[in-house]
């Protein structure tokens, strides 16, 4: 037996789906996102091959910008990885449902993929030594005993919310990086 | 001491041959970000990177690559992938490579047996670096 509390990996991986699904899912849903329309989109299905789990989740502005929000969480790693893009449809769509069922693989795709910006992460000014000693992550950092762990997961279930609850705030800092969104058709094609 | 470091690497390089693949695959791992911390780079998680096609059940199919590596001082970012011995990538690995955006592309990092064999060996006799040092380009 280990001199410290150990959590399984297993374990690890379903406390940060549950983060995910309580808190992180929820208070997007009430700043007007919903379940991606898109055809075929991980939605808390276990992935055998990555081993883990995400979801994606889309919301139509009043400018008719889409803005789009995957949530991950793999076996082996102590991370929830969460990542916003921000595409310009054309022509606009008069509303989210319009693209249901429409192919969305290419939205995660290059030239789409570059505009990625992952949360506390490509958000961050400054060099990464900075944000990564002392600006908070979406990760559970080291615990020793069952409730040092607790305690962890409680930081950053308390973390996703406030942040998810505040996207607003991680799309101004999209544009502040990426500037315009790429344009591009109901399929993710670049115009 | 050449003969004490000889044998040290001959240890090394057996007990390492001789690890399940697991195992291997966690040493190559930890060797790797041994060796791109040295560099400044700290590894923020795994890559995922969509293969382009979609899996049995129709969603999106996508790779993992063992680490997303941002450098703490100018914020480069590579994606690597480490491998141990022959070890080749997965057809998903294969297939999403060409998706993978990070300067470099997706960077192979291969750990060998007898590599780690030749680093103890030096290490034993005070000598200059083994053959991975030569086999593995820098980012």
């Amino acid at each position: 037996m280990g001199m410290f509390y150990r959590v399984s990996e297993k374990q690890l991986l379903a406390d940060r789906n549950s983060l995910i699904k309580e808190v992180g899912i929820p208070s997007l849903l009430k700043n007007g996102f919903i379940k991606s329309p898109f055809l075929g989109i991980w939605f808390g299905e276990y992935d055998n091959n990555t081993k883990g789990y995400s979801y994606e989740l889309c919301r139509l502005t009043n400018d008719k910008i889409l803005e789009v929000i995957d949530f991950s969480a793999l076996k082996d790693e102590p991370w929830i990885k969460v990542n916003l893009n921000i595409y310009q449809l054309e022509p606009a769509p008069n509303q989210i449902e319009d693209l249901a069922g429409k192919d969305g693989l290419n939205f995660h795709l290059p030239p789409n993929s570059l505009t990625k910006m992952r949360l506390r992460s490509d958000d961050y000014k400054g060099p990464p030594l900075f944000y990564m000693l002392f600006l908070p992550e979406y990760k559970i950092g080291n615990y020793y005993t069952k409730s040092g762990y607790e305690a962890e997961i409680k930081k950053l279930k308390k973390l996703i919310k406030s942040d998810m609850e505040n996207i607003d705030h991680f799309v101004k800092r999209w544009y502040e990086i990426h500037g315009n969104p790429i344009k591009t058709t109901w399929e993710g094609n670049p115009i | 001491m050449g003969a004490g470091g000889k044998f040290v690497g001959n240890v090394v390089e057996d007990v390492t041959n001789n690890l399940s693949r697991s195992a291997k695959g966690t040493l190559g791992e930890a060797i790797t970000e041994i060796k791109y911390g040295a560099q400044g780079y700290k590894s923020a998680g795994k890559a995922e990177v969509l293969t382009g096609g979609r899996t049995a059940t129709g969603k999106p199919a996508k790779a993992i690559y063992d680490h997303k590596m941002t450098n703490v001082f100018t914020g480069k970012k590579l994606t690597v992938e480490s491998k141990f011995n022959g070890s080749k990538l997965t057809p998903n690995q294969a297939a999403a490579q060409s998706n993978v955006t990070t300067p470099g592309g997706l960077i192979i990092d291969r750990t060998t047996s007898q590599g780690l064999g030749n680093s103890a060996k030096a290490a034993t006799v005070g000598t200059g670096a083994g053959i991975d040092a030569q086999r593995n380009k820098k980012p």
